[in-house]
């Protein structure tokens, strides 16, 4: 469980992130979603004590992250926004040196990396050097690295960001695999889909807020399940409606080019920002 | 043994490159001691201090040299790199490592790079240059060098901010004590102001102690207390910097 309490961090006049408030549940995925800038990898930085808080205060399985530092960091898994593997060791010698910083004895550490090597599917590419490997190649490395001194608590900053669609399901399966098997989740997306897709609950952040926080179905509830897009000389204009009658009977008075679809998350994004996911 | 896993990656590294650095470390001294030792060297003849030769006096300044520029530079460099480029940095400070066995991890790492490159350029001086004694207190003296040298190299790549930086550090810190440091020649041969300046670098009292050492005026006190002293200052420096990184 992670309980966050006005978390902030300032960096000279920006507001990174100001005062974050939420409770994460043991063995739940849940996503931050937001823009870029919103904040989301400041929160897992600070999360994962890379950066210091400049306020607030955040609890991993009841250690303060402050103060319980080395219990936390045994606690969490961690795998960044960026690839920070180390390019010039093999796959297997990455996960052996993080064993090692784990102080894992070394015949549970060879036996944890064959199980995680065959997890990922990279066991046929143990030998070779991490530099070589594709980006979706380096993501999954990085994963099992996360997991190799069985954390309880996994972050993922942007895990699937830049990946081909294939790569991008196979992490998607990954994810699911291991919250199956008890582990809490915290991922940062800013891809819609894959909040929706993955996610038990999703908060979605704005300039270092937290604006909305619901599941995925209850969140494009409320915002209206329906969703009218009017087309007009390059521009669209969004209604919501909770039916699709109401949908269809406003439709029906506009003489523009309609499309009457259901809400996804980029919708209540939409709605909650005034801005497009990207913008 | 929390630092270990710092120095078996260094390790692998100089696994996965053995020759390169062999070669390396066996052609900056050759170098050195052609240009130098057999080239001009005969010409210096005229200006040792009490009438040395002139390969006996750069015999421990090239062991200097050598200690010097791998123990720095390969800490710079992999610093450098794991930090800024490849943040491989992170995986450190994620570990359930304090700040002071990653500190230490770093300038062992260095500190062996420092003794491998030395221990390569006595080879090569003993083939090269006749009647070389090697004593405990110079075993001792080298020891304390690579110690020192480790832990500037964490202090140099902990302030590297980008290539401009590099360069900077480079230019202004790293080629001048490597002139200056009376490894190529004597301090007392250098312009009045500057034979007072040298004394600023931590190289200075390293090679004089090497040289001390190496001949009959044996062990020098204020050589290894200065040198010492730069030890506990790069420590305190480097560790402090590690302690408030993520600020
Ligand atoms: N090290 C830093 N120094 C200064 N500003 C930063 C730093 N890291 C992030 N920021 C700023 O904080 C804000 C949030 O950034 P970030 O957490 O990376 O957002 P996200 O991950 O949601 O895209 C941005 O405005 C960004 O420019
Ligand atoms: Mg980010």
């Amino acid at each position: 469980m992670i309980e966050i309490k006005q978390l902030a961090k300032q960096y000279g006049n920006i507001q990174a992130v100001a005062g974050l408030d939420l409770i994460i549940d043991a063995g739940e995925i849940f996503g931050l979603l937001g823009p870029n800038g919103a904040g989301k990898t400041t929160t897992i930085r600070m999360l994962t004590m890379l950066t210091r808080p400049s306020g607030g205060s955040a609890f991993i399985n009841g250690c303060e992250i402050t103060r319980d530092l080395g219990r936390v960091k045994k606690e969490i898994g961690v795998v960044p926004q960026h690839i920070n593997l180390d390019l010039e060791l093999t796959a297997r010698e990455n996960l052996e040196l993080h064993g090692r910083l784990h102080k894992m004895p070394g015949a549970e550490r060879r036996r944890r990396i064959q199980e995680l090597l065959d997890y990922v599917e990279l066991a046929d590419r143990a030998h070779d050097l991490a530099g070589k490997f594709s980006g979706g190649m380096k993501r999954r490395l990085m994963i099992a690295r996360a997991l190799m001194h069985r954390p309880g608590v996994l972050f993922l900053d942007e895990p699937t960001a830049g990946l081909d669609p294939q790569t991008r399901r196979k992490i998607w399966d990954l994810i699911r695999r291991m919250n199956g098997e008890g582990m809490t989740v915290l991922l940062t997306t800013h891809y819609i889909e894959e909040a929706d897709a993955l996610c038990r609950r999703v908060g979605i952040m704005d300039r270092g807020r937290l604006i909305a926080l619901d599941t995925p179905a209850e969140l494009k509830k409320k915002v209206g399940e329906i969703v009218v897009e009017a087309h007009k000389q390059g521009e669209t204009e969004y209604r919501f409606f909770t039916g699709r009658e109401q949908a269809l009977e406003y439709a029906g008075n506009l003489t523009k080019n309609v499309t009457i679809r259901e809400a996804d998350l980029e919708d209540v994004f939409v709605e909650l920002t005034g801005r497009k996911v990207g913008d | 043994m929390s630092w270990y896993p710092i120095v078996w990656e260094e390790l692998i590294y100089l696994r996965n490159k053995f020759w390169l650095h062999l070669v390396m470390y066996t052609l900056s001294p050759l170098i050195f001691l052609f240009a130098f030792g057999f080239g001009v060297g005969q010409r210096l003849q005229l200006m040792m201090p009490g009438g040395i030769s002139y390969l006996d006096f750069l015999a421990p300044g090239m062991v200097a040299l050598a200690l010097f520029n791998n123990g720095v530079n390969s800490v710079i460099i992999r610093m450098f790199y794991t930090r800024l480029f490849y943040n491989s940095f992170e995986a450190y400070q994620l570990a359930p490592m304090n700040s002071f066995f990653l500190w230490l991890g770093y300038t062992l790492s260095g500190t062996l790079r420092s003794l491998l490159a030395a221990a390569v350029v006595l080879g090569v001086m003993f083939l090269a240059v006749p009647g070389l004694v090697l004593t405990r207190a110079f075993g001792l003296a080298v020891v304390m060098a690579a110690f020192c040298f480790g832990s500037l190299g964490v202090c140099v790549g902990l302030w590297l901010r980008s290539f401009d930086d590099h360069a900077l550090a480079n230019e202004f810190i790293l080629v001048p004590m490597t002139f200056l440091s009376g490894t190529l020649i004597p301090v007392e041969r250098l312009p009045g102001f500057l034979q007072q300046c040298v004394w600023l670098f931590p190289l200075t009292p390293v090679t004089e102690l090497l040289r001390s050492t190496m001949t009959e005026r044996g062990w020098d006190v204020t050589l290894a207390a200065l040198t010492a002293g730069w030890f506990v200052l790069f420590f305190f420096i480097g560790w402090l910097t590690i302690k408030r990184l993520g600020n």
